[in-house]
């Protein structure tokens, strides 16, 4: 069986929903197995239900804030809202994420975006929207004040493998909206010392190139092209890398894992999470992937991307 | 040379890691705390009853290096307490640095803080490897599962009356996992008179500053104490949940038995809330060291492996079990036994030769196979300790209840001349 680990695990979050319904994604007790039978190495999920008094502990907050600052260039929508510090302070993990719609509507409206940038003194959240569908539409017509739910932390697979990676080769790779994700991963990366190199796919604007140190090397390609290919297939390679964090969209990633078993199977690799996420809580099912053919929900689940998985 | 990894740093472990080594296996010893022994550690009664018996069987079989340091570390011997004859008391927590150094002296691959939480299968009847919670895999040819039968912390909770943050510290280190059930083989579940699973450890360990001055000389010259309790406090219920069958006697219950081992004086009960514990005159200021809540103690025996007599766990190929986890057996004694077996098969598995059962007529090797056709015949309700209980009876109806050690010699010895 595949090892799957939930992101909440031992959080402020946790024991959750699924807990009350013997869904627990790590606890056997939790399941409704009659002993103890877990892998997690950390505080024991039966004893913090126990004390929250059987129930889920604390639940994810629904905040309305302002927006500060609104940018729209052709299809890209830039919002900087304000957050309380709490808030701020939890979304500074590579991966977090917040549910956001606009102040008239409903909860079904709610768009998950990846958190792109916190500026931690003035308290507030960067977040890059694509307008594309219905949701997204509505958020860009909606006004300055907005509904945000959060934290969420699982907007990306192997964040366990990127906070273990220290002073080691790293490459980053990012194409269309899903840069947004690969802000805070860099950030990770650089705090453990380690050596990035980044490559942008050209088939989109380089919106977070601002948010991004200046002293790493940056490649600007085609990656559908066949010298996009050449440079992937080259970097890769190279022995120093030994993580591959990969933010763009699922037909990427999935290249990336075939010339990473190929051509480097030692590098640990991390995506971004691409499952369509809606309430990020286990519970609607949207998200679900088969991990090794076990079902899990993408919204909570963490396990090494290079067994493959299918969306 | 082949290798054995042993899951589990308890006595049970140990004495199977310095046999198999011994016998000239590579040994790797997992243990997921930082401390070897486990519950050995809150442990210090040895010899009383037919453990002297078993003891000097041990030490004649050729495990003879854990149970001299446990006489080392001695501090009364042939001590008497209710239904106890000549116990011995030793200080546990000084022998825990002795057992490092004998497997560090012998070779031993010791690796603590290494927690296995899974296994990988090479077939359905086949372990290859262990997998440790950092997702390193330690293969190896034969595996033992010794990691006991306490807790984790789940189990404490349902099934006893919460975490005591006992010496096992799952909380720090991780719960225990059944490496046989991981295997695919389903664990058999002990119960208590009234049907709930599982079992209370019998003691708990007091700060001997702690208790008063009377108390502390008394316990330096005899080795016990013994203070009535209350009688509105007397009846709390506590020996039937006790794992400890050899204490279920009503001297426990109606009095507070203290012993001396050592660092700690070690209190017979399962728990007794510090409040009614001062009311006690020269308990005014107790205060546990372990576990370390006064109201509930950790909970034993919910995942024995079905074995054989040569200690291999049924329906697998390559793991064999030791103390705890392959029978309701309670002591370090009987882990000591049971370790030593398995070490000594597992070796002997590796190498294709065929697995040793010990004898009937010595004890250790009673115990063994008694516990097996008991537990196959369905009791699931007693434990089983030459120190008391049923099993002390047995030894004493079959005449296994042996105290001069010229004779005891001499029958290992007619046994292993057997052998040669
Ligand atoms: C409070 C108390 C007092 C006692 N007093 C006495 C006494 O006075 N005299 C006596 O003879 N007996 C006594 N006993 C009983 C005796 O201590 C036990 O029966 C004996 O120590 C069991 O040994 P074991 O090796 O089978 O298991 P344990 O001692 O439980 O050892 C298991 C080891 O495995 C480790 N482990 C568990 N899971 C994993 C994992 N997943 N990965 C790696 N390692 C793991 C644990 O940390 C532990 O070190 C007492 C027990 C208790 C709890
Ligand atoms: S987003 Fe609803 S279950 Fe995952």
């Amino acid at each position: 069986m595949a090892n799957i680990e939930c992101i909440d695990a031992s959080s402020d979050y946790c024991p959750c929903y699924l807990a009350e319904v013997g869904e627990c994604l790590t606890c056997s007790l939790l399941q409704g197995e009659a002993f103890c039978n877990c892998r997690w190495t950390g505080t024991c999920i039966f004893q913090e239900y126990a004390w929250s008094g059987f129930r889920a502990r604390s639940k994810r907050e629904t905040i309305l804030c302002e927006v500060m600052e609104r940018k729209i260039t052709d299809d890209l929508l830039i919002l900087t809202l304000k957050v309380p510090q709490r808030m701020a302070k939890s979304l500074e993990e590579p991966g977090s994420y917040i549910f956001l719609r606009g102040h008239s509507s409903l909860s079904f409206f709610d768009v998950p975006l990846a958190v792109m940038y916190i500026n931690q003194m003035e308290k507030s959240i960067k977040l890059a929207i694509q307008i594309k569908g219905p949701k997204t539409k509505f958020l860009k017509n909606s006004n300055s004040l907005m509904y945000l739910r959060g934290p969420y932390q699982n907007g990306l697979f192997g964040l366990k493998q990127i906070k273990q990676t220290y002073r080691s080769g790293c490459l980053v790779i990012l194409s269309g909206v899903a840069q947004t994700s690969g802000v805070s991963v860099i950030d990770e990366l650089l705090k453990n010392g380690n050596e990035v190199t980044l490559v942008i796919d050209r088939s989109y604007p380089f919106f977070v190139r601002e948010y991004i140190s200046k002293d790493i090397k940056i490649y600007e390609e085609d990656l559908s092209s066949e010298r996009g290919e050449k440079l992937l297939k080259d970097l890769i390679s190279d022995e120093n890398i030994r993580l591959i964090y990969t933010g763009g969209h699922s037909e990427l990633q999935r290249q990336i894992l075939e010339f990473a078993l190929l051509y480097n199977p030692a590098a640990y690799l991390a995506f971004s999470n691409n499952s369509r996420l809606c309430c990020g809580e286990g519970i609607c099912g949207s998200c679900e992937l088969a991990v090794k053919g076990q079902k899990v929900r993408g919204c909570k689940a963490q396990f090494d991307v290079r067994g493959g998985y299918d969306g | 040379m082949v290798e054995i990894v042993i899951v589990g740093g308890g006595w049970a472990g140990c004495t199977a890691a310095i046999t198999a080594r011994k016998a000239g296996a590579k040994v790797v010893l997992l243990e997921k705390s930082d401390l070897l022994l486990g519950c050995g550690l809150t442990a210090g009664i040895t010899r009383n009853n037919g453990r002297y018996t078993a003891a000097e069987e041990l030490k004649c079989l050729g495990a003879e290096e854990l149970v001299e340091i446990i006489d080392s570390a001695t501090g009364h011997m042939g001590v008497n307490f209710p239904g106890h004859s000549h116990a011995s008391l030793y200080d546990p927590t000084m022998v825990e640095p002795m057992v490092r150094e004998v497997l560090e002296r012998i070779g031993v691959d010791v690796r603590m803080l290494s927690r296995a939480v899974d296994v990988v299968m090479e077939s359905a009847r086949m372990i290859e490897g262990v997998v440790l919670s950092d997702e390193t895999v330690i293969e190896g040819d034969v595996f033992i599962d010794a990691a006991g039968s306490a807790g984790p912390m789940g189990n404490c909770l349902r099934y006893g009356r919460g975490c005591s943050m006992c010496i096992l510290r799952c909380p720090s280190f991780g719960p225990r996992i059944s490496i046989s059930s991981r295997a695919g083989v389903e664990d058999i579940v002990g119960i208590r008179d009234d049907g709930t699973y599982g079992a209370f450890s019998g003691s708990c360990e007091l700060n001997k500053e702690s208790l008063s001055q009377k108390i502390r000389d008394e316990l330096d010259r005899k080795g016990v104490v013994m203070l009535p309790i209350p009688d509105k406090d007397a009846n709390m219920r506590q020996l039937e949940i006790k794992a400890c069958q050899q204490y279920a006697l009503p001297e426990f219950e109606k009095n507070i038995i203290l012993l001396d081992t050592g660092s700690h004086a070690k209190l017979m009960k399962p728990f007794y809330p510090i409040e009614k514990l001062r009311k006690i005159p020269g308990l005014e200021r107790a205060i546990y060291e372990c576990p370390q809540r006064s109201d509930a103690n950790s909970v034993r025996f919910l995942c024995r492996a079905p074995r054989d007599n040569t200690m291999k766990v049924s329906g697998l190929d390559n793991l064999f079990c030791a103390g705890e986890k392959s029978g309701f057996f309670v002591g370090c004694t009987e882990a000591i036994a049971t370790g030593f077996i398995a070490g000594y098969n597992a070796k002997r598995l590796a190498m294709g030769e065929t697995l040793l059962e010990l004898p009937r007529y010595l004890a250790v090797g009673d115990l063994i196979a008694y516990e097996n056709e008991c537990v196959q015949s369905g009791d699931l309700k007693n434990k089983y300790s030459f120190s008391g209980g049923i099993y002390f009876q047995r030894m004493r109806d079959l005449g296994l209840y042996i105290t001069d050690k010229e004779w005891i010699k001499e029958k290992v010895k007619q046994l292993l001349g057997a052998y040669v």
